[in-house]
């Protein structure tokens, strides 16, 4: 295996639009600009920004479905845009909003055609297509035409077909969308037992943070399509917010929250000012995920 | 791998096939529907060569070889290739190429072989028919019929692939191309003996629907070794630059981000 599972360099992408007539100069967007980082194999990186950062034009480019308008990328070794189909049987790509699957036919028939498109043999199929479909519990979806089936169901069969050639890099763009609480806590599970089993390396990219919390060691920001910040997810939590949340349940069942910045405020001045009676319990938490990313984002806007 | 291409290939229009009879009734409608109408317009030319007796020195029968290879031709690409065209022009516009981007098979084959119109059955039996039933064919050259049918089918994808790449340059363009395709193909239905020399020659290059309406008939009638090879590499030329053309589109490709909104074009 690779020791580097994505290798960019200056990675940029610009889109033009033609708005102010045919003849005039193009309106540019930069939505990805210079953008260069390694992920090693067998490492799960969550990409969070906000909205328009550049976060899907990148995985975009990584899976080679755009051009990028300069810089390089080698992704499991392989430049994406010359040698697509060697990259096909590397990459696995998860798009929330997207259908690989024929409408009014059974589920079973387009994982087939993909099972042939992969070089499957037929064994293998059958064997991976089980081990997938109990893993999402979907067996008895099998055998239903696309049609019938609700969204989130259908996202499952999607999942599976993104994942029955067993690829060794996993692009996940948003890929919750959609799914039910359980769902999502088996995608979940069954994203993180596959990368821990198999070693399998994975970039997601979501709105949801749990789906990240639960899933990756590693968090890049980007906005404005450059990459702001690179760190581990330990870290994130214990550097950026020095906050605590703090609840105090009173004997009689009442209870009260403070939060304070060990930073800023003293703790034993804190403890003696406050006027506990009959504490029964008490709760210290860091701040949750969503609190640190929101003020992140802040911190970007301003 | 060529074989696995070939593997997967079959596999693909297999599933084309069974989606497109997933609805039965609907799909017998159509047969149905698209021989009838071929009938009332088969009356129409009849109707008119019983009053002339022959256009230009072509007669009933080298009109009907001339219908028959153009409709057996247009059957075979809207039954296997109907992803040119239109549904490849939307997937252009829309961002839908991303999934067929990540299959490793052959793209452009991929997604003109990933739709089908069943109206094509109705097509490929009046085409047949009127293939057999005129006189310019008999069993002695039904080795020259096959060359030309395949020609004709790479005329239909020639034109499916240009119009569709068109969208990768122009936004907006989608339904455009496919009413363009069938003018085309609407224009490929005329006698090739109604045009003026000027004419031909344009037909014969850059609109190429004489390599189905004009030189296949004038080859039976009186065969030319020139004539012939033109054909052939003509067809070849236009139909590897078409592909060329697609896959110089493909690198400006914008993908999307597509949700059901809402405005229709
Ligand atoms: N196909 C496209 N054409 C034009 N602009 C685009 C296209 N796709 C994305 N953009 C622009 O690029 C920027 C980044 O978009 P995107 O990568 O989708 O962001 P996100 O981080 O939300 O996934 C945005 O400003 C968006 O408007
Ligand atoms: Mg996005």
């Amino acid at each position: 295996m690779e020791k580097y599972a994505v290798i960019t360099k200056n990675l940029s992408k610009s889109f033009y639009r033609k708005e102010h007539g045919f003849f005039r100069p193009a309106t540019e967007t930069k939505a990805v600009q210079d953008l260069s980082l390694t992920i090693r194999s067998g490492e799960c990186v969550a990409f969070i920004g906000p909205n328009g950062a550049g976060k899907s034009t990148t995985v975009k480019m990584l899976t080679s479905i755009l051009y990028p308008t300069g810089g390089s990328a080698l992704v499991a070794g392989i430049n994406p845009w010359e040698n697509r189909s060697a990259l096909c049987h590397q990459i696995g790509v998860i798009f929330g909003q997207r259908s690989q699957l024929w409408y009014h036919l059974p589920v079973r028939d387009s994982l087939h055609l993909l099972a042939v498109a992969y070089n499957l043999s037929e064994a293998e199929e059958k064997k991976r297509l089980q081990e997938l479909s109990e893993s999402l519990q979907v067996t008895e979806l099998l055998d239903r035409p696309v049609r019938d089936l609700s969204l989130g169901q259908r996202m499952r069969c999607e999942i599976i077909a993104s994942l029955l050639h067993s690829p060794q890099i996993l692009f996940l763009d948003e890929p919750t969308i959609g799914l039910d609480v359980e769902a999502k806590l088996l995608l979940r599970s069954f994203l993180k037992q596959e990368s821990e089993a198999k070693g399998i390396t994975i970039l997601l990219t979501s709105h949801d943070t749990g789906d990240i919390e639960k899933i990756c060691h590693r968090v890049l920001l980007i906005n404005h399509g450059s990459l702001i910040l690179d760190t581990t997810m330990n870290r994130l939590k214990t550097q950026f917010m020095s906050e605590k949340y703090i609840r105090i349940t009173h004997k009689d069942g009442s209870y009260q929250r403070f939060h304070f910045d060990p930073r800023t405020e003293d703790i034993t001045h804190f403890l003696k000012s406050s006027t506990f009676n009959q504490v029964s319990d008490l709760t210290i938490e860091n701040p949750p995920l969503e609190e640190i990313i929101r003020k992140l984002y802040q911190k970007e806007v301003s | 791998m060529a074989d696995n291409q070939i593997k997967f290939f079959l596999e693909l229009i297999r599933m084309n096939m069974k989606h497109s009879y997933a609805l039965k009734t609907a799909f017998w409608l159509r047969v149905l529907f698209m021989l009838i109408s071929n009938g009332i317009m088969l009356v129409g030319w009849g109707v008119m060569f019983h009053q002339f007796q022959s256009i230009n020195g072509w007669t009933f029968s080298d009109f009907m070889f001339m219908t028959g290879l153009n409709i057996t031709a247009f059957s075979i690409w809207s039954l296997f290739f109907r992803g040119t065209g239109i549904y490849m022009a939307h997937l252009i516009e829309n961002g839908g190429l991303d999934h067929f981007l990540l299959t490793p098979k052959n793209i452009l084959f991929h997604i003109s072989c990933s739709a089908s119109n069943p109206a094509g059955w109705g097509d490929f039996i009046t085409g047949f028919c009127l293939i057999l039933a005129s006189n310019l064919f008999c069993f002695s050259n039904v080795f020259l019929v096959l060359i030309f049918l395949i020609c004709s089918v790479l005329c239909f994808l020639t034109i499916g692939f240009f119009f569709s790449a068109l969208n990768f340059w122009l936004t907006g363009f989608s339904d455009l191309s496919e009413r363009l395709f069938y003018i085309f193909f609407n224009l490929s239905g005329y006698p090739g003996s109604i045009y003026s020399d000027w004419a031909k020659i344009l037909l014969l290059t850059v609109f190429p629907i004489g390599f189905i309406s004009i030189l296949p008939v004038e080859i039976l009638k009186t065969f030319s070794l020139p004539s012939f090879l033109y054909l052939i590499t003509g067809i070849s030329f236009l139909f590897i630059g078409s592909i060329l053309f697609f896959y110089n589109g493909l690198k400006r490709y914008k993908s999307g981000n597509q949700v059901n909104t809402r405005g229709y074009q």
